[in-house]
Order: C-alpha cells, then structure tokens, then sequence
C-alpha cells in the first residue's frame, strides 16, 4: 500500500454519556484509495469520520490524518488539517443564500486567495462536476443530484489529500447516485483518497472497491 | 488584512439581517453615548472655565497704609521671589486713585470730598495659572499676607475651587453613569450579536468544516459589533451637537466635545461593540 493518508491505531471513542461509538478499530487508508465505509445505521461510521475531521478526538488509540496525530492538534491547529479534507454531506450543507459559485469559493475566499484566483478555482471545479454554467443559480434552485455535485465541488476546490463522504447519496435517486459514483471515481483517480460511508450495499456492489465494515463500533470484516 | 473586504461585507449583511434587533441595539448603544455625552459636555465646559479663570489667575495684594515708596519697592522684590508667582505689577496710590475715578466715574467727586487719597498702594501678583492647585494658591496667599508691610490679599479662592470641585463631581458621576449605562449597552448587543450568531449556527459550522480558523468566523461579527458601536456613538454625537446649537441659540455659553472627546468616545464605543460580539460568537465556535 502507499503511503497512509489515515491510520487508527486502536482506537476506541466513548461519549460522554457511556455509548461506546467505536472500539479497538486499527485501519489504514493510503495515498490515493477509495475505500467505503459500511455498517447499518449507528455503527460508528459517522464518529469514524468525526475524529478524522478532527470534530472528535480518540477516548484511546492514536488516529493519524496526513502524518499529524489528530488526538494531540491544538485547537487552532484544526483548520489547517482541514483544509487538506474535502467533506461531502448526505444534506448537502450548501449556503443557501449564496450562489453555486459563492459555495465553492468559500473555502479558497478562507484560505486568503485573491477573488479573481477564487473565481478561476471555482470554475474549474465546477467544470469537474459539470456544473459551470450553473454557477449563479442559488442551491435551492437545483435538484438533489446538482446539489451534491456543488458540495463536491467545494469538496474538492482545495485539492484535498483526503475527501470524506458522510451518505452522500442517501438522499438522490439510483441514476444520480450512480453518477455522483462516477464523479468520485474521477476525483480519486486524480490522486485523492476517498472514503465514502453508505449503507447502501447497492452502490457498494457495483463500485469495485475497498470495503471497511463496521458493526457495533468494532471492525467487522474488510474486504479488497 | 486580506479578508477585510468579505468581513465588511458579511458584516453589512449581517446589520440588514438583524433588522430590528440590530436597531435595538444601535439605539441602546446611542442613549448610553449620549447620557454619556451630557456629562462629558458639562464636564468639558465647566474645565474650559475653570482653566480660563486660572490661567489669568492674580492675587491683589494691599499693602500697609503708612508704607513708603522705597518699602513698597522691597515688597515687590519679595513678592517677586515667591514660588508660583510670575509677575507683581506695582500699582501706587496715585495709579490706584486713577483707576478708580476710571472704574467709577460719576464717583470721583467722592475721592476730592475726602480730601487726601484714601486708597492704599497694591500688588497685583500673577501667579503660574496652569500648574498651581487651588489648595496650593490658598498656601501661597497665606504666604502672601505674612510677607512685611503688606495688609491684605485678596483673589476669588472660594469661587475657584467650587468651580474645581463641580468640574471634578460631573466627571465622577458622569464616568459612573455613563459606564453603567455604556454595560448594559454592551450587554445588548451580546444578545442581538449571539442571536444572529445563532441563526447563522449552521453556516458557521459549515464555515469550520471548510478549514476556517476561529478568527475568521469572529471577524464578520466582531466588525458588525464595531459597526453597531461607531453607528450609536455618531447618532448621539449628533444628537448632542444638535442640543448644543439648540442652547447657543438662547444665548446659553456652551461649546460642543473637542476632537479628542469625540474620538476617545467613538473609540469606547466600537471596542465596547466589537468586545461584546467577540463574546457573543465565542460559545458557538466549539465545532
């Protein structure tokens, strides 16, 4: 395998109020992989990808992201390591009062780039996901589909080491999903590694790729 | 600052959002700055009065009836070495009786009725207006009095220091009120600041998951904050302004705030706005 992107070294995350998300889960996620995360419902899959966004930190066990130990970061240290993570929704999370392209610009306008280099960035990657010439619509404007294409698009405007997929098509029809499919096929063939959490077995099936299977907050069983 | 555009700009945004909220806290912020105002006003010109009386400060200072020219010269020189004082001008007898057939003209026959000039020779003394204390002037004319050959000193003590202390009571009570009402103004725009924080949670969220850093987040709101601050102070200061004309035209001596009072306020104000929007954000950047 290449080099990792993400590691978890036993990692176990209770909450506060006892629930034990996951437990003892050692897993690796190199360079440039797509890998998906399944489990039914409350599996942990959402906490899996909570500590490597850094939203969580590991009760034990060490989580690694890009070569920095997300359970050590400092606070402001934060948004630097996720600057380098692309996240996808299954809600989208667009700004709804702002246009496509505003979306998309928002993590290069974060990042301090000059607004004509904000723009050009933008636009490439809304030429990626095939949504250029809807870059002054305002999200609600679009369809599910064209909704998720424009958070992938913000996803990915900074070029992210790692692209992070919560449900991403929980809520689009089967053509759709097939085609955000393609899409994140696209993106990992670039360079990008990618895991996708689903419990839509469907999509699993027809994508040849990675599977880490969660049950009960333990690694259940993975598959290449 | 490279984002200061986008803060400016959300930030605007964010004062059309808030609506009437906004305009609460706008208003809350002006009658503060205004209350405030008043006092610094009255504070400001009771100073400029007391400064002007003293910097013309002088002592008259009488000397003994019986005295001679060549004694007279003596005191002088005295009164001359007194610490404080910047100038002693010799008024004689004869100067004294021109003065006051000057000052009372209809009365000079009052000076030829008495036959021989009645009026003594005087000092008037300068003192260094600026620096001296009324407590330290009252020293110095008790001072003045014990010097040889001299029988009375008389300056408008009593008046001085009342004027001194009035000044010093509105600045005290003025600096009360206004900090109490200047915190309950702030507190104002903590909850409109954290409401609009609050309605715009999931941007915010959505804002940190894209890699912004706290600063970032903050900035938008803090400026609003400032915003809301340098809008309320300016709508008092014009308030204030107004009410000043308003009592110059009935002939009332009153002059309005110097630059450095308007600023140092306006300043107070925008911190006092951008301070309590900083921590009306800071509960919701935990994400």
């Amino acid at each position: 395998m290449a080099a990792s992107m993400i590691k978890m070294f036993n990692v176990t995350k209770v909450f506060k109020n006892g629930v034990v998300a996951l437990d003892d889960v050692s897993v690796e996620v190199g360079k440039g992989e797509l890998a998906f995360l399944t489990g039914p419902s409350g599996a942990g899959k959402s906490t899996f990808l909570k500590l490597i966004t850094a939203e969580e930190k590991p009760t034990e066990g060490v989580v690694e992201v890009a070569g920095h130990d997300v359970g050590a970061l400092r606070r402001r240290d934060i948004p630097y390591l996720r600057r380098r993570i692309g996240v996808v929704f299954q809600d989208f999370r667009l700004l709804s009062e702002r246009t496509v392209l505003e979306n998309v610009m928002l993590p290069l306008t974060i990042l301090g780039l000059t607004p004509s280099e904000q723009r050009r960035r933008a636009l490439q990657v809304l030429t990626v996901v095939g949504l250029a010439q809807r870059k002054d619509a305002k999200p609600l404007e679009l369809s599910g589909g064209e909704q998720q294409r424009v958070a992938i698009a913000r996803a990915i405007a900074l070029d992210p080491a790692i692209l992070l997929a919560d449900e991403p098509t929980g809520n689009l029809d089967p053509d759709i999903t097939w085609h955000v499919m393609k899409l994140f096929r696209a993106i990992n063939a670039r360079g990008t590694a990618i895991v996708i959490a689903t419990h839509d077995y469907d999509v699993v099936k027809r994508m040849d790729a990675r599977i880490i299977k969660i049950l009960g907050g333990k690694l259940h069983r993975e598959t290449t | 600052m490279k984002n200061l555009g986008f803060f400016l700009r959300e930030a605007f945004k964010n004062i059309g959002r808030g609506g009437i909220l906004t305009a609460a806290a706008v208003l809350a912020i002006t009658f503060a700055a205004l209350i405030a105002g008043i006092f610094a006003t009255a504070y400001y010109n009771l100073r400029t009065i007391y400064e002007e009386v003293r910097s013309e400060l002088y002592v008259d200072v009488y000397l003994k009836y019986e005295i001679d020219e060549e004694r007279a010269g003596a005191v002088g020189e005295h009164l001359r070495k007194l610490p404080g004082v910047v100038r002693a001008d010799y008024i004689s007898r004869e100067k004294a009786a021109e003065e006051f057939v000057g000052l009372f003209p209809e009365d000079s026959d009052l000076l030829d009725a008495l036959g021989e000039n009645p009026l003594p020779a005087s000092y008037r003394v300068y003192l260094v207006g600026e620096e001296e204390a009324p407590e330290e002037v009252a020293t110095l004319v008790e001072e003045i009095k014990a010097v040889d050959g001299v029988d009375d000193a008389v300056y408008a003590q009593e008046w001085l220091s009342n004027l001194e202390r009035a000044a010093r009571v509105v600045g005290v009570v003025g600096a009360a009120v206004g900090g109490v009402l200047g915190a309950a103004a702030i507190l104002v725009v903590i909850s409109t600041i954290g409401l609009a924080v609050y309605a715009r949670r999931d941007t915010i969220a959505i804002m940190k998951m894209v890699g912004a850093t706290d600063g970032f987040v903050r900035a938008p709101f803090v400026v609003e904050g400032l915003l809301i601050g340098v809008f309320g102070g300016l709508l008092a200061l014009a308030a204030l302004y107004g009410g000043v004309q308003f009592l110059q035209t009935y002939d009332v001596v009153v002059s309005f705030l110097p630059g450095t009072y308007v600023g140092a306020g306006l300043a107070v104000f925008a911190l006092g706005g951008g301070l309590g929007s900083s921590v009306a954000v800071r509960r919701f950047l935990k994400v």
